[in-house]
């Protein structure tokens, strides 16, 4: 006769596989979250305004991580951001990374960084190359306006007149070079002014380059020749900038540190100056 | 043991109910560490539990709501696993008839409040479209309470209820 077998399997129901899977599952999730965690950096900023808990680290303008906390140092002298970054965006803290904080520019000139208006200022990050690190020195301005590697060489001129840091250096008004700090010379006869070429176009600097201040408007009025009205362009005139020419005869190269006179305008014959450089 | 003595049936509803409980209390953890929703505000990011919600409304100034959310999303959800699981332990050796189904009625109804949390980030969620003004991002958290809200809810309706008041159902032969 038929018989009813029960079997005792020796496997539990496959009703358990549920559990199982969402402890893996549960497991899985809450590695990401904690044991996995994001790379964390430590900015050190001399100033930290504007900066929270929670504002954005962003690279090429999207959102890499976030301010965890900020603190001070112990010498009260800086402020120690402590950010932390996503775990895909961990490459971008390398030994060479910069980190800088972005803030609405608004001038004569135009106007950039306007969405930190509305949304608060946030930290920029340029990758670097090196080994993984993970405490950095914050940069007081943008990558492009850090006076660090180029030709370094001291204008000296009469008055500052409109030469903040971060206006440029124009070689026939291409831009090849950054205005750094200023300051007093020590007789306090004169402003010396840094500025920084890039490193490819240092070789268009020679010993007997000219500089001139090439902000604002060069008007000639005579009586029989009418006005005749000269600016290098239009953005230089707003924003003020140093132009400068190398003479036909083009001198050796300029060392590093070399001190310039900064004319307050250019003589006819600079702007003529057309010399064969082999700046590359 | 007691597999030979019960009905094939009965043991493979009570494993049932016995495995999504134990499925509900997993997904309980990731629930309550991980959080529910980023709240994005101008550009600023918050990321909350449901423990950081609670403090947040303690914080400012409304503990009477505190209250209502601890209890809601905390505190019951973890009983309700604790009392299923206590109803399931004992009801086949110990059935006790008058405080168990009173218990297992009441787990039974007040599951379906649970998913209140869900409903709200879900409605945030939907809501709260104001590009970089103001955004509600539902976070990995809220899924897993979600999770342990519909297992819990579901090992309920598997525990086979006529043991409740048949003492003599299951085990009973076990001197």
């Amino acid at each position: 006769m038929d018989q009813v077998q029960t079997r005792n399997t020796r496997w539990p129901s496959p009703i358990w596989l549920v559990p199982l899977i969402s402890i893996v599952l549960a497991g899985w999730l809450l590695y990401q979250e904690f044991l996995s965690s994001d790379q964390t950096v430590v900015i050190t900023f001399e100033q930290g305004s504007g900066l929270k808990p929670g504002v954005p680290v962003k690279y090429r303008g999207v959102p890499v991580g976030k301010i965890d906390e900020i603190r001070l140092s112990d010498d009260l002298d800086r402020v120690e951001v402590h950010a932390s970054l996503n775990r895909d965006a961990r490459a971008l803290a390398r030994e060479n990374s910069r980190f800088w904080i972005v803030e609405p520019e608004i001038g004569v000139a135009g106007a950039r960084n306007l969405d930190t208006l509305v949304e608060g200022k946030y930290i920029a990050v340029k990758p670097g190359e090196g080994e993984p690190a993970s405490r950095f020195q914050g940069l007081s301005a943008p990558p492009d306006q850090q006076p660090e590697s180029g030709l370094k060489l001291t204008l000296v001129a009469d008055t500052l007149g409109s030469l903040k840091p971060g206006r440029q250096v124009f070689y026939r008004d291409l831009a090849v070079g950054t205005i750094g700090d200023s300051q007093l010379s020590r007789d306090a006869r004169h402003v010396e002014i840094e500025v920084v070429i890039q490193p490819r176009y240092a070789k268009l600097v020679r010993t007997n380059s000219k500089f001139w201040n090439s902000s604002g408007l060069d008007v000639d009025f005579g009586l029989f020749t009418g006005a005749d009205i000269r600016a290098s362009s239009v953005e230089n005139l707003l924003r003020g900038g140093v132009s400068f020419a190398t003479p036909e005869q083009a001198g050796p190269l300029a060392g590093a540190g070399q001190r310039f006179e900064l004319n307050s305008e250019a003589e006819d014959e600079w702007t003529e100056w057309a010399p064969i450089l082999g700046w590359q | 043991m007691t597999a030979a003595v019960e009905s094939p049936k009965a043991d493979r509803r009570r494993s049932l109910a016995w495995a999504l409980l134990v499925a509900a209390a997993v997904w309980l953890v990731p629930a309550n560490l991980l959080p529910i929703m980023t709240l994005e505000t101008l550009g600023r990011e918050q990321a909350g539990t449901i423990a950081d919600g609670v403090l947040r409304l303690l914080q400012s100034g409304m503990p009477g709501l505190a209250l209502v959310v601890f209890t809601a999303s905390l505190l019951i959800p973890i009983l309700k696993i604790l009392v299923l699981a206590v109803i399931y332990w004992r009801t086949p050796a110990h059935p006790r008839p008058r405080g168990a189904i009173r218990a297992y009625r009441l787990v039974y109804w007040i599951g379906r409040w649970s998913m209140l949390d869900v409903f709200v980030v879900a409605l945030l969620a939907g809501l709260m479209r104001f590009g970089v003004l103001a955004r509600a991002v539902p976070e990995p958290g809220i899924t897993a309470f979600a999770l342990a809200v519909v297992l819990t809810m579901l090992s309920a309706h598997a525990f086979v209820t006529s043991q409740l008041w048949e003492p003599d159902h299951g085990s009973g032969a076990n001197p």
